[in-house]
């Protein structure tokens, strides 16, 4: 009995200790991020929590801001398909070749991430533009000049190249943790290697995939700089509506709005990539 | 588990109180002088402007740099607690944050050289003086373009070769765009109505609206575009690298922006913020100035420097007998919102 009692008190002892390393950690997270984020979102300079719905309001009905909002989420879905398609494979090979290559595969998947992003989308300029390289090409094709800059495409674009080595090293994460020994084993059992990807490889990298999938979606749609120079004015999407708020009207309640949009966009698709990720592990 | 519980505490506290300890409030603060400014050329701003005036004045100077908007924000959000002396800052935002309260009118006794600078640029309601300007024309390719433009009617007109682009609302020559094309096609510069109406009328025709200096240069440069209204800074690293580079003054339509050194409202350091408004007008600072960041002066005493003058010609030395003007700057303010949502809507489309 006494002994019993004691072990309880050592086990209270030892979760108060627990709460007492954690709670440096949480005040920080909760004075440094949320509470910040919270009354941006909230309380803008200038405005209240009711001027910040009402402009929400008039966001989510304005016949101009809808194919905006429409836009964005376009362009992140299809960034991130595209992400997923591209990305997997490449994180299928890199987890299945031999340890002293995939290292150096990896550090040159993830190479771009270290390119400064003007410096990236200037490049694009330079091969989407009127007098750029694929516009030689189709035209010396006979196809006639082609004219992709300041299109939703040139976005797309963009933003596969921006995000693309996210995806992989998520992709990656999960995959390298995987036996290959259990694919070798579907296949053993007679599956054929499209049922074996299917049923086995796949989901077990569910998980990873579909975290690249969250961060590749989250960073589509709050990107400012990429789609700002290969989408221009005529492309507008979210993030770039929130500058010209924040730096054409000064208008910090319509801009608290756009951004609330955003951070209700992301963290949707975050509950729901999340729920998918536990189903896919229980089954 | 009380111990526990006592710790955390005491770590909160210790939090606290670096939190409080990493934000002191600068009180009637006489050493120091905390000036906002352009996060463009600070190297050379600090060199030029901020150092001699160290060493004249015994002040040290901080610089906390960042665009017009973030900066005025900033401002707007200590308003109560300011802790910034001197802004730095564009007309139109200036505009703004006079509205907002954010600035303090000066006495001209302690800024004796406000006596002295070009009049247009003392303002009017006895804020912060303009210390720069900076011409609205167009830029244009010279081996593309076969005549110098003359008029804003270069842009309208079907004929014209290579394209153009045209400024973004959120870039200084965007709002004064708009203006110039009031003004030469409506009644007047106020007439915002007709310059949104024509610039809506080519602005499908344009390749891009562009957000940024680098953005049109570059534009220029791989020829994307033959011509593009810009401000006459633009053009000056590309005409002193001697590149085909052009910049036409149109005969009407012409508007300028101006940036104007505030003091804050209720600044920790007034005298301090009230000597360095005044070492900025001083024409030997004015032609250093001009020389090392391109900067037109406003005194007509400095020295203002050959590549401006090819750049821009005489309105570079004296924009209000050139026909230049800012425009009405309380309209651009205060109809920010509106024309934010007419430029998306009805021109860049």
């Amino acid at each position: 009995m006494r002994r019993a009692a004691n072990l309880t008190g050592v086990e209270l002892s030892r979760r108060g200790t627990l709460f007492a390393l954690l709670v440096p950690g949480l005040a920080v997270l909760l004075f440094g991020f949320l509470y910040p984020v919270a009354a941006t979102l909230a309380f803008p300079p200038d405005g209240d929590p009711a001027t910040v719905a009402r402009e929400t309001g008039s966001l989510l009905t304005d016949p101009y801001l809808l194919p905006v909002i429409a836009r964005t989420i376009r362009v992140a879905v299809v960034t991130t398909l595209i992400c997923l398609v591209l990305g997997f494979p490449v994180a299928y090979l890199i987890s299945r070749v031999p340890p002293r290559w995939s290292g150096k595969l990896l550090a040159l998947a993830i190479f771009p991430l270290m390119l400064n992003t003007v410096v990236r989308t200037y490049g694009w300029l330079v091969v989407l533009g009127g007098n750029g390289l694929l516009s030689s090409l189709t035209e010396g094709l006979g196809l006639g000049p082609s004219r992709l800059l300041y299109t939703e495409t040139a976005i797309v674009l963009g933003l596969v190249q921006l995000f693309l080595p996210l995806m992989i090293l998520s992709c990656y994460s999960s995959l390298s943790q995987q036996d290959p020994r259990l694919e070798e084993a579907a296949r053993g059992l007679g599956a054929s290697p499209g049922r074996a990807f299917r049923q086995v490889v796949f989901p077990l990298a569910l998980p990873g995939a579909l975290v690249g999938c969250t961060l590749v979606f989250a960073g589509a749609v709050t990107a400012f700089t990429t789609p700002q120079l290969l989408g221009g004015a005529r492309e507008r999407i979210l993030s770039t509506l929130l500058y010209s708020r924040v730096n054409v009207s000064l208008d910090w309640p319509a801009a608290s709005a756009v951004a609330l949009v955003m951070t209700v966009l992301v963290l949707v698709v975050s509950a729901l990539s999340s729920r998918l990720s536990a189903k896919g592990s229980t089954q | 588990m009380r111990r526990p519980v006592t710790a955390a505490l005491a770590g909160l506290c210790a939090l606290a109180a670096t939190a409080t300890a990493c934000a002191p409030t600068r009180e009637a603060d006489t050493d120091t002088l905390v000036v906002s400014t352009f996060s463009f050329a600070t190297e050379q701003f600090m060199e030029v402007v901020a150092e001699p005036f160290e060493e004249r004045t015994g002040i040290e100077v901080v610089l906390d740099t960042g665009n017009n908007a973030t900066r005025l924000t900033k401002l707007r959000i200590n308003k109560e607690r300011p802790d910034t002396d001197v802004v730095l800052i564009s007309d139109y935002y200036a505009a703004i944050g006079k509205e907002m309260g954010l600035f303090e009118r000066i006495d001209p006794e302690t800024v004796p050289n406000m006596a002295e600078i070009q009049p247009w640029a003392v303002d009017p309601e006895g804020y912060g003086p303009a210390y720069t300007f900076q011409l609205l024309g167009l830029m244009y390719r010279t081996d593309l373009v076969e005549e110098e433009p003359t008029s804003w009617g270069a842009l309208w007109d079907p004929e014209h070769p290579g394209g153009f682009a045209l400024p973004d609302i959120s870039v200084s020559a965007g709002p004064l765009m708009v203006l110039a094309t009031g003004e030469t096609y409506g009644s007047g510069p106020t007439d915002a109505d007709t310059g949104f109406e024509r610039l809506a009328a080519i602005g499908p025709d344009a390749l891009q609206f562009y957000s940024s200096s680098t953005e049109v240069s570059s534009l220029l440069e791989r020829g994307e575009i033959a011509m593009a209204p810009s401000l006459d800074n633009f053009a000056m690293n590309a005409v002193e690298a001697g590149q085909p580079i052009g910049f036409a003054l149109p005969e009407e339509g012409r508007l300028m922006t101006a940036n104007t050194a505030q003091i804050v409202n209720g600044a920790p350091n007034r005298a301090g913020a009230e000597a360095f408004v005044d070492f900025l007008l001083d024409p030997q600072v004015q032609s250093e100035v001009a020389e090392v960041i391109y900067d037109k002066p406003v005194h007509p005493d400095a020295q203002v420097t050959d590549l401006m003058t090819r750049v821009s010609g005489e309105a570079a030395v004296n924009p209000t007998e050139a026909g230049y003007h800012q425009g009405d700057l309380d309209l651009i303010a205060g109809e920010r919102s509106s024309w934010l949502d007419r430029f998306v809507e009805e021109v860049a489309r």
